[in-house]
């Protein structure tokens, strides 16, 4: 039945409330069909017994002519003697209680007595035994005489069963048209209860649908599935409906964690942007305007060329590249060589600046290893650790070496000084931070921070594990490493 | 939930509807099949089909005797009828007797009233269209009868006797007349001889030498009607020689009688010896109208009958002669048979 389609359900419900008006139509017509035939038949058999009546009497007639010379009876007599036994043929001819039984055997044997005493009084008249057939007729006659009797006690008492038979089937019949009348409001009243059950079957879960379209119109999402009562059409449109918000809600959170991720992404983006512009802010900040700046100080040089300054001509030189770095690689990607001269152009113009007193060393491959970094990482670090590390020494020699590794998958560049060390608090703050947003005022009052750089670098290869801070090998100063991964570099 | 709540209250509505729809057409067809069929109510098949044929249909001790036949004859799956009853036309005895012959019943029971007529017809039943006929009550071994079941007339008439001497010695009643049908037509009183109850009322006289006190005298009575035999009744009782006793050895002159006596204000003058049982004639015993009555239990002769008639039927033979004890009621035991048989009766 649950999977039946609706238009088979409706058929089969319509056909079954029509085969039970039918068939109760058919009962009560049944019967009353019945209560007419018993009612037609109540006087049937009166009328059978005034028909035997009518065949004795007019075969007695017959006989009676025929022995007194009407010889043209005869052909009457036999006409009734068949009929007549072909009558009592139909007599009851067992011995019973009932009264109109027990008449019946005893005139149908009567009548056989009768037919018998006849028929040896019409052989004695053909044999002119006077005396045979004046005996078998008078014989004949008297039990004529207690057939009659017989026959009419019969339909006396015959009419009287009749009698009371049709009133009690008068009564009957009343009582049929009552039960009738109780009969179709009991099936009137299933019908309606069955019609109910069937449209509460068949409308109540469209109502249900219809209802939860209704609110998931109004943006109700989160509602349990309908229940799929049945698999016709409206089970399937439910089930299909209820795939149809699953698919919805999966839709709307894959859009919603889109949105999100590309929100990130944005606010990323822009965070990148927003350090790039302090880093350059930072570097021109440092000077009024670089493009004046890096001419004049390459107009300086070659002056102190042609005057034979050639110190200070290389000064000059040092400190134009150092802004011409500035000005073109400060917001692009740059490779690791391009960092590393700027470095040393940086620690050049530091050094005239204080006197060559820091001691810089270098430890690369001869051939460095490709690597993209974003520009101006190590420069704020080499500036930290002399600002910070080396600057305050006074008692031993100002060291700061940068050495180059390639470690398989990243490229890990050292800045090693031997100052007075990063303080470790400071050092655990800095990397624990793993807001790639972080970017303090409090950076900007040492030019372009470490942490700038560290949420730069982060940003760049968007992984956390990008640079290590940590002491020398003997234990002193700080030694401060990049990891910058190769496929990353070879990616770009 | 609440809509399979709903649910469940219909279809169970629908279900007990369906079950009242069902139960009201099973109960219709039950009751109206009960009330059309009560006149078809299974039979067993029926061995034989017997005739009762008595003389005179209002007796009521035929009645009894007709009860106790058919409580037997159902045991025995027979069918047995008191032929005649109930027809639209009220025949005599050889009426009846010639319409169960030709009825073709399986066997017959009569109570002959002594005439040649029914003698004759018995004997064509039993050698023409061979059935068996047995004889109640009164016997006639010449009529062909394949049996008889009732009184010893003999004892009978000393039974009789027994009770003339004791009116006699009690109340000293000399005159006594019995009556006997008048079978032969005649108004002759004079012939008694083969008259077994009247010789043996002398004999009974004889043996206790009371023939010289007593005086017994045969009034033959016409049956054919009972204004005949209350009117011959009347006429005997205004006589000059009316008699102290009558002996009554039939129902209707035992009945007669006793209206007659109590119509003519002759109770206590008249001493009545009945016959047969009824509750006219306990009644009559009870107000003293009636002094004593000789019967037969009439349930045991007609189980007897029917019994004889079976053995008969099955065994090709039976006792030819089948005397029943007589009871002799008087007003000190009516009593005990008012309750015996009023109460069975009813």
């Amino acid at each position: 039945m649950k999977n039946m389609s609706l238009q088979v359900k409706l058929v089969i419900s319509f056909v079954a409330m029509i085969v039970l008006v039918f068939g109760l139509n058919f009962y009560i017509y049944s019967q009353i069909g019945k209560m007419i035939s018993s009612m037609d038949q109540a006087y049937e058999s009166n009328i059978q017994i005034t028909m035997l009546q009518n065949t004795l009497r007019s075969m007695q007639e017959d006989l009676y002519a025929y022995l007194n010379g009407e010889y043209d009876s005869l052909k009457g007599y036999y006409s009734n003697r068949n009929a007549l036994e072909s009558q009592i043929f139909e007599l009851n001819n067992e011995p019973s209680y009932n009264r109109t039984k027990l008449v019946e055997k005893n005139i149908r044997n009567l009548a056989e007595t009768y037919l018998a005493l006849a028929e040896e009084a019409v052989s004695g008249h053909r044999g002119t035994d006077i005396e045979q057939y004046s005996s078998s007729y008078e014989r004949a006659k008297t039990v004529y005489g207690y057939l009659e009797t017989n026959i009419y006690t019969l339909n006396n008492e015959t009419f009287t069963e009749n009698t009371s038979k049709y009133e009690m089937l008068s009564e009957v019949q009343k009582y049929t048209q009552m039960l009738n009348m109780v009969l179709l409001m009991f099936a009137s009243l299933m019908e309606i209860l069955v019609i109910i059950y069937m449209t509460g079957k068949f409308i109540g879960p469209l109502s249900s649908l219809a209802e939860r379209a209704r609110e998931v119109g109004h943006g109700k999402m989160d509602m349990p599935p309908l229940e799929v009562k049945s698999q016709d059409e409206v089970g399937q449109v439910t089930s299909a409906f209820n795939k149809m918000v699953v698919r919805l809600n999966e839709h709307i959170r894959l859009q919603q964690e889109q949105l999100r991720e590309e929100n990130r992404l944005k606010q990323e983006q822009l965070q990148l942007e927003t350090f790039l512009k302090d880093s350059q802010l930072g570097a021109l900040q440092a000077q009024i305007n670089p493009h004046f700046l890096y001419n004049t100080l390459n107009a300086g040089s070659q002056l102190a060329m042609i005057e034979d300054a050639e110190q200070t001509s290389i000064f000059l030189e040092h400190v134009a590249d150092y802004f011409r770095y500035n000005l073109h690689r400060a917001g692009n990607d740059v490779s690791l060589e391009e960092e590393l001269l700027q470095v040393e152009n940086y620690i050049f113009i530091m050094n005239t600046r204080f006197a060559g007193d820091i001691h810089f060393e270098k430890d690369m491959p001869e051939k460095l290893p490709e690597a993209r970094l974003p520009g101006m990482i190590l420069q704020p670090i080499v500036e930290n650790a002399i600002d910070h590390g080396l600057r305050v020494l006074e008692d031993r020699e100002k060291r700061l070496v940068i050495s180059v590794e390639d470690a398989g998958d990243v490229v890990v560049v050292t800045v090693a000084d031997n100052g007075d060390g990063f303080p470790q608090d400071k050092a655990m703050e800095l990397l624990e931070n793993k807001d790639r947003s972080l970017h303090t005022s409090k950076d900007k009052m040492h030019g372009i921070g470490m942490a700038n750089v560290i949420s730069r670098l982060r940003l760049f290869y968007d992984r956390d594990d990008v640079i290590e801070i940590g002491t020398m090998p003997d234990g002193t100063g700080t030694e401060i490493r990049i990891l910058i991964p190769v496929a990353f570099g070879e990616k770009i | 939930m609440q809509r399979s709540k709903k649910s469940i209250i219909l279809i169970t509505m629908i279900v007990v509807t369906l079950c009242v729809l069902l139960g009201v057409i099973i109960w219709a067809n039950a009751a109206i099949a009960q009330r059309s069929l009560t006149s078809s109510e299974s039979e067993p098949d029926y061995r034989y089909h017997f005739s009762l044929v008595v003389g005179k249909l209002e007796n009521p001790y035929w009645d009894m005797v007709y009860e106790g036949a058919k409580k037997e004859a159902v045991e025995e799956d027979i069918v047995i009828e008191l032929t005649g009853v109930e027809l639209a036309e009220e025949y005599n005895l050889l009426d009846r007797l010639k319409m169960a012959i030709c009825s073709k019943v399986d066997g017959i029971f009569v109570v002959p009233d002594g005439t040649q007529t029914v003698n004759d017809w018995i004997k064509t039943a039993t050698e023409k269209y061979k059935i068996p006929v047995i004889s109640i009550m009164e016997n006639d071994s010449a009529s062909g009868r394949a049996g008889y079941v009732g009184i010893n007339s003999y004892e009978q008439g000393l039974a009789y006797g027994k009770l003339v001497a004791e009116l006699y010695e009690n109340k000293g009643c000399s005159k006594v007349v019995l009556l006997r049908t008048n079978t032969r037509n005649d108004d002759d009183d004079s012939e008694q001889s083969g008259d077994l109850i009247y010789s043996s009322i002398i004999e009974y006289l004889n043996r206790n030498e009371l023939s010289d006190d007593v005086e017994i005298s045969v009034k033959h009575i016409n049956q054919s009607s009972v204004f005949n035999i209350k009117r011959d009744i009347q006429l005997l009782i205004s006589r000059d020689d009316a008699p102290d006793v009558i002996i009554c050895t039939d129902y209707l002159f035992t009945t007669s009688t006793c209206q007659v006596l109590v119509d003519r204000n002759k109770v206590g003058k008249v001493n009545v010896i009945g016959s047969y049982i009824s509750e006219d004639i306990l009644d009559y015993i009870q107000k003293g109208t009636l002094y004593c009555t000789v019967a037969v239990d009439p349930y045991e002769l007609g189980r007897i009958c029917v019994s004889e008639m079976v053995e008969l039927k099955e065994a090709g033979r039976t006792n030819d002669y089948m005397p029943l004890e007589m009871m002799l009621i008087k007003s000190d035991n009516v009593t005990e048979y008012k309750q015996k048989y009023l109460e069975v009766d009813d």
